[in-house]
């Protein structure tokens, strides 16, 4: 096992890299997949110095002392580090976040993401990714795969993409989704008062039942049936050939289910012009 | 190009390329994107002359293999790499900071994104809530007028119900009364009333499912008064 301490700039070269776990306390953590030898690139820390191992192709980052418990880090000085890791591509990560924000790119492996108030953006990250956030945001573009959010008041935003499967439990988040959902996907989204907007393809199909007490509920897609009533609205029907499921729930938050063209040149709108 | 090459430091990461291992030109393309995750990408127009130059000054060789030019060092490049090893350090932390750099761009380019996403499902949906507001008007004023003259056709059915009713009832109350309390012909009589009222109702009824034109009036008007006559001489004058 190889274990390094690091309190200023430092780039790290490693030979196996299989699975990448990070734990943050603010500052910024960026994982980038590359065909290159795995490395570690701290370009700031402030407070503890960050402890990297590596064993067994597991590598380890985290600030010194953290076992010692959370609750010594809000009297204690601030932690803060900057740190850029490439990995393979296959390789799966787990960050735990407290108010760090966090870049991941490329991956297609499972990207497992636990953050309090910690932003994390995700670029063309294929697999299963499973985000559980308190108010930080999860903000996704191109994501291939089963994407997994529970959240307190973290917005979840999928730009493009095609989904294997959606869940998003959130109170007051807000749910944005501009996805093409394969065959037989299963959405779920339940939120309380979070507004859920989600665009899908003309030819998606699944059998569709949206339900809200006391929000509205908008669909572009015909041939759902709506069921007005004083206490919830409910919008329900089959799209296609009802292979897939599409279930939203919310309490007062707005349901908003967009359809866009087949077109894969204009699918994307919003999502292309960068 | 990115701002990492310059003053011949692109010609020095060639050289580095090339020491790992002999490389055709595609390959060094490719390794370059690669290590630059996609922030700088040359095209060949601007490796191969550079190759060629390295190859004039004596610094890396070709040997064709299967068509491919494959480019190595020689022991002239070796020794210049070797003098510049400093300068190549440095240009390795740059590029690891480009890597850092390539983050922030792309963390800046997905939340432009994620935020017009956002501005166009909101504006989309605002949109569709406007249309959705104007037709569930109607469909509501509509909705509106057909429940009124449904219950305005309801009103005036009930209505004659139970006027029928209430006719009935007192109808069967004079009869009891009579039955109970006069002679056997006021009772008679009362019956008569009734089968009278009945035939007329019977006849509105069938004059007002059938039209009725002017030659119907007078044919009924005639087999009326016929009946009221055969009535009269046949069973009550006799």
């Amino acid at each position: 096992m190889s274990r390094w301490t690091i309190d200023s700039t430092a780039t790290l070269e490693f030979d196996g890299v299989v699975a990448l776990k990070a734990t943050m306390i603010a500052g910024n953590i960026n994982v980038l997949a590359s065909d290159e030898a795995p490395s570690v690139l701290v370009s700031e820390v402030h407070g503890p110095p960050l402890l990297v191992s590596h064993e067994a192709g597991m590598l380890t980052i985290a600030h010194e002392r953290i076992l010692e418990g959370m609750l010594g880090w809000l009297r204690n000085q601030r932690a803060r580090a900057t740190v850029t890791v490439t990995v393979p591509r296959e390789c799966p990560v787990q960050l735990n976040l407290v108010s760090a924000d966090a870049v991941i790119t490329g991956l297609s492996a499972r990207a497992a993401i636990k953050s309090a108030t910690g932003d994390v953006t995700l670029d063309g990250v294929k697999g299963q990714i499973d985000a559980n956030t308190v108010s930080g945001r999860i903000e996704a573009q191109g994501v291939d795969g089963a994407v997994n959010f529970t959240s307190v008041s973290g917005d979840l935003t999928l730009a493009g993409g095609s989904l294997e499967s959606l869940g998003a439990r959130t109170v007051s988040g807000r749910i944005a989704a501009d996805v093409a959902p394969v065959n037989g996907c299963a959405m779920t989204v339940s939120t309380v008062s979070g507004e859920v907007a989600l665009r899908l393809p003309e030819s998606t199909s699944a059998k569709v039942q949206l339900g809200s007490a006391a929000g509205r509920i908008d669909t572009s897609f015909p041939g759902l049936q709506r069921y007005d009533r004083p206490v919830a609205t409910n919008v329900s029907g089959t799209l296609g050939d009802g292979a897939g499921q599409l279930v939203v729930n919310t309490i007062s938050g707005g349901i908003t289910l967009l359809s866009k063209p087949d077109d894969p040149a204009k699918a994307g709108t919003g999502v292309e012009d960068k | 190009m990115s701002p990492v090459f310059g003053h011949g430091r692109l010609r020095l990461y060639l050289l580095k390329l090339l020491e790992e291992s002999p490389r055709h030109g595609y390959e060094v393309i490719r390794l370059l994107q690669d290590r630059f995750l996609g922030v700088y990408s040359p095209s060949p127009g601007t490796i191969y002359p550079r190759l060629a130059r390295l190859e004039a000054d004596g610094l890396v060789t070709h040997e064709v293999i299967k068509g491919k030019k494959v480019y190595s060092l020689t022991d002239a490049g070796r020794a210049e790499l070797e003098r510049r090893m400093d300068e190549l350090a440095d240009l390795e932390e740059e590029i690891a900071a480009s890597a850092q750099q390539f983050a922030r761009e792309l963390q800046q380019d997905v939340r432009q994104t994620v935020r017009s996403l956002r501005e166009e499902l909101t504006q989309a949906a605002r949109e569709m809530r406007k249309q959705g507001r104007t037709a569930s008007k109607e469909t509501w004023r509509e909705v509106r007028e057909r429940h009124k003259e449904e219950w305005r056709r309801h009103k005036g059915h009930w209505r004659e119900q139970s006027q029928a009713l209430m006719e009935e009832w007192r109808q069967s109350w004079d009869e009891a009364w009579c039955t109970a309390t006069g002679t056997a012909e006021e009772a008679n009589r009362i019956k008569l009333e009734r089968a009278l009222r009945k035939f007329a109702d019977n006849v509105r009824k069938s004059a007002r499912r059938s039209g009725l034109t002017e030659a119907d009036l007078a044919a009924v008007q005639s087999l009326l008064e016929e009946t009221a006559a055969r009535i009269r001489t046949e069973i009550l004058d006799r």
